[in-house]
C-alpha cells in the first residue's frame, strides 16, 4: 500500500511548546485518527502539513510531493476542514464559497449545490447565524465539492452534538467509498474513531507514541480488573493505569498472555481507544 | 486567483460600500467651500483631491482590517486553500489601485459637474498617489506583521493630520506654495511628472516586496 502522506522528523519549536522529530505515515485508502490530549501538538502537526505554520525541520511529503515545492498543487487536491472559526463570520455562505471556490481546478458547483442539500444548509444564510455543527457541516461542504483526494480534519467534531457528529462520520465512511484516497482526522473525542478509523496515530507532548491499525490495538490491550490480593512485584509491571481501591483493582495491559499465566483469576475485557491512549498519556499507576 | 481575494476585500466591507461612495463625492465638495478663502487663486484640486484620497483608503483599510479582525483565522483557511500567500498580498495592493482609480474617476465626474472643483491634471494626480502609496505603502507591512491594532497608529497619525482640516493645511503648504511652483515650472514640466510616477510605483513594489517577505514568514 502506497503511502498518501509521509512526515519525518517534523520539528517545529516554540517558546512554550516543540514538535520533537515527529514522523508518521498515512497509507493509501485508510481514514486515520491522529489523537492525543489537549496541547499534545495535534493542531500544530496540521498546520506544518499546511505550510500554515514553518516547520524548523524534517520533511513532509503528501501524494509523493515534497510539500514545499509543490504547495499549490498539493492544496489543490486535498480538502480542508477545520473549525468553524475560519470562516468570515458576516458573509453569508454563498459568498464564501465564490472566494474559495475559484481557488480549486477541479471545484464542483453541482457536487456543492448537492452537498449543501444533504446536509439541508441555506447558501443565503449568514456564516454569523450558524450553530457550531452547521459551520461544521458547511466545512465538510467545502472540502467535498472539488473532488480531494485527501481529507485533512482537525477536531471536527469537537462541540457538534451526537446527531451531527454521527451525520459527519457517515460523510467521510461515503467519502471514502465515493474514491477518497485518505482521511487523517485529529480528534480528542476517541468514541468518533471507533466508528470510523483504521489506523491511529497517539501524540503526546510533541511526539509520537505509537503509530497501529485500529483493529491490532483493539486486540492488543485489555482492561484487567480483579482482586487486590492478587497483585504481587512482578503482575504489577504488566499493568498501565493500575488504579488500586479497597474494592479490587483495575488496570490495562498489552501483555494479555502473561496477565493470564501470572494471574489466572483476573477478568479481561475489551479496551476502548480512549482507555489505550489514556494508558500511554496518563499511565501512571494510581493507590486510590 | 488574485481578482476573486480582492473580491473578497470588498464582499468584507460591501455594506459600508455606499458609505465610501458617499464620503468621496462629500469630501471634494466640503473641501472645496472650505478651502476658498484659505487659497484663493490657488489651486487647491490637489489638497481636496489628497484629502478625498486618504479618508477614502482609511476607511476602507480600517473597514476590511476589523472585519478581519472578527474572523482572524479566516486568512489560514484561504493559505491552506490553493492561493499562495503572494497572492494574498498583492490583492491587497490590487485594493488600494481600485480605490485610487475611483477616485479620479468619481472626483472627474464631480469635477466635471460643479463649476467650483478644477480638473485634476497629472501631476496632482501622481503627487497624490506617491502620498496615498507611502501611507498605504507603511500601513500593510506594519498590519501583517504587527497586527491591525499596532498599524491602526499609522492610521491614526494620517487621520491627525488630515483632520487638522483643508483650511490648516492650505495654510500651511500657503506660504511655501509660490516656491513649490517656480520649483516646478523651472523643472521640466515633462520630468515632474516622471519623478513623480517613479517615485509612487517605487514605493508601491518596494512596499509590497517588503510585505511578500513578512507575510511568508507569518504563522497563520
Amino acid at each position: 500500500m502506497d503511502n498518501i502522506l509521509e512526515v519525518n522528523g517534523l520539528t517545529k519549536r516554540y517558546p512554550a511548546f516543540s514538535l520533537d522529530e515527529v514522523s508518521f505515515s498515512l497509507p493509501e485508502g485508510c481514514i486515520t485518527g491522529f489523537i492525543g490530549a489537549n496541547g499534545a501538538g495535534k493542531t500544530t502537526t496540521i498546520r506544518s502539513l499546511l505550510n500554515l505554520a514553518h516547520k524548523d525541520a524534517g520533511t513532509i511529503k503528501i501524494f509523493g510531493l515534497d510539500a514545499e515545492k509543490h504547495e499549490k498543487e498539493i492544496k489543490d487536491r486535498i480538502g480542508i476542514v477545520m473549525d468553524g472559526s475560519y470562516f468570515y463570520n458576516d458573509l453569508s455562505m454563498k459568498d464564501m464559497k465564490n472566494i474559495i471556490a475559484p481557488a480549486y481546478s477541479k471545484w464542483s458547483d453541482t457536487d456543492y449545490r448537492t452537498y449543501m442539500e444533504k446536509f439541508d444548509l441555506d447558501p443565503k444564510q449568514k456564516i454569523s447565524t450558524f450553530s457550531s455543527g452547521m459551520k461544521m457541516k458547511y466545512a465538510l461542504v467545502l472540502a467535498l465539492s472539488h473532488q480531494a483526494e485527501l481529507l485533512i480534519m482537525d477536531e471536527p467534531t469537537s462541540g457538534l452534538d451526537p446527531l451531527v457528529r454521527s451525520q459527519f462520520l457517515e460523510m467521510v465512511t461515503d467519502y471514502m467509498k465515493c474514491g477518497g484516497k485518505g482521511v487523517f482526522f485529529s480528534t480528542h473525542i476517541t468514541s468518533d474513531l471507533d466508528k470510523v478509523a483504521d489506523m491511529l496515530i497517539l501524540i503526546d507532548g510533541g511526539k509520537i507514541i505509537f503509530q497501529q491499525s485500529k483493529d491490532d490495538l483493539l486486540d492488543k490491550f485489555r482492561i484487567v480488573k480483579g482482586n487486590t490480593d492478587l497483585l504481587n512485584n512482578q503482575s504489577i509491571k504488566l499493568i498501565k493505569s493500575l488504579k488500586v481501591s479497597p474494592f479490587g483493582f483495575t488496570g490495562i495491559t498489552e501483555y494479555v498472555s502473561k496477565v493470564k499465566k501470572e494471574m489466572p483469576k483476573v477478568l479481561l475485557e475489551r479496551a476502548t481507544i480512549e482507555e489505550i491512549m489514556l494508558a500511554y498519556i496518563g499511565g501512571d499507576n494510581i493507590d486510590c | 486567483m488574485i481578482a476573486n481575494l480582492v473580491k473578497k476585500d470588498f464582499l468584507l466591507v460591501k455594506k459600508t460600500t455606499v458609505a465610501f461612495l458617499g464620503i468621496s463625492v462629500l469630501v471634494p465638495l466640503l473641501a472645496t467651500i472650505l478651502m476658498r478663502d484659505a487659497a484663493q487663486d490657488k489651486r487647491t484640486e490637489l489638497f481636496i483631491f489628497l484629502y478625498m484620497v486618504i479618508l477614502v483608503e482609511v476607511m476602507f483599510v480600517q473597514a476590511v482590517a476589523t472585519e478581519e479582525e472578527k474572523s482572524p483565522r479566516a486568512t489560514a483557511l484561504l493559505c491552506a486553500a490553493p492561493y499562495s500567500r503572494k497572492s494574498y498580498v498583492i490583492a491587497k495592493y490590487i485594493c488600494y489601485l481600485i480605490f485610487y482609480g475611483t477616485c479620479i474617476a468619481i472626483y472627474s465626474i464631480i469635477a466635471a459637474i460643479y463649476p467650483g472643483l478644477g480638473f485634476l491634471n497629472i501631476t496632482e494626480v501622481l503627487t497624490v498617489f506617491l502620498v496615498g502609496t507611502i501611507l498605504y505603502g507603511v500601513y500593510i507591512p506594519v498590519a501583517i506583521k504587527y497586527g491591525i491594532t499596532k498599524a491602526r497608529l499609522v492610521f491614526a497619525t494620517a487621520i491627525l493630520l488630515v483632520s487638522l482640516g483643508p483650511t490648516l493645511i492650505a495654510k500651511v503648504f500657503n506660504s511655501n506654495i509660490d516656491f513649490v511652483l517656480s520649483l516646478m515650472r523651472n523643472i521640466s514640466s515633462l520630468n515632474i511628472p516622471i519623478i513623480l510616477g517613479v517615485a509612487g510605483v517605487g514605493v508601491f513594489l518596494v512596499s509590497m516586496i517588503i510585505s511578500f517577505g513578512i507575510f511568508e514568514k507569518k504563522e497563520l
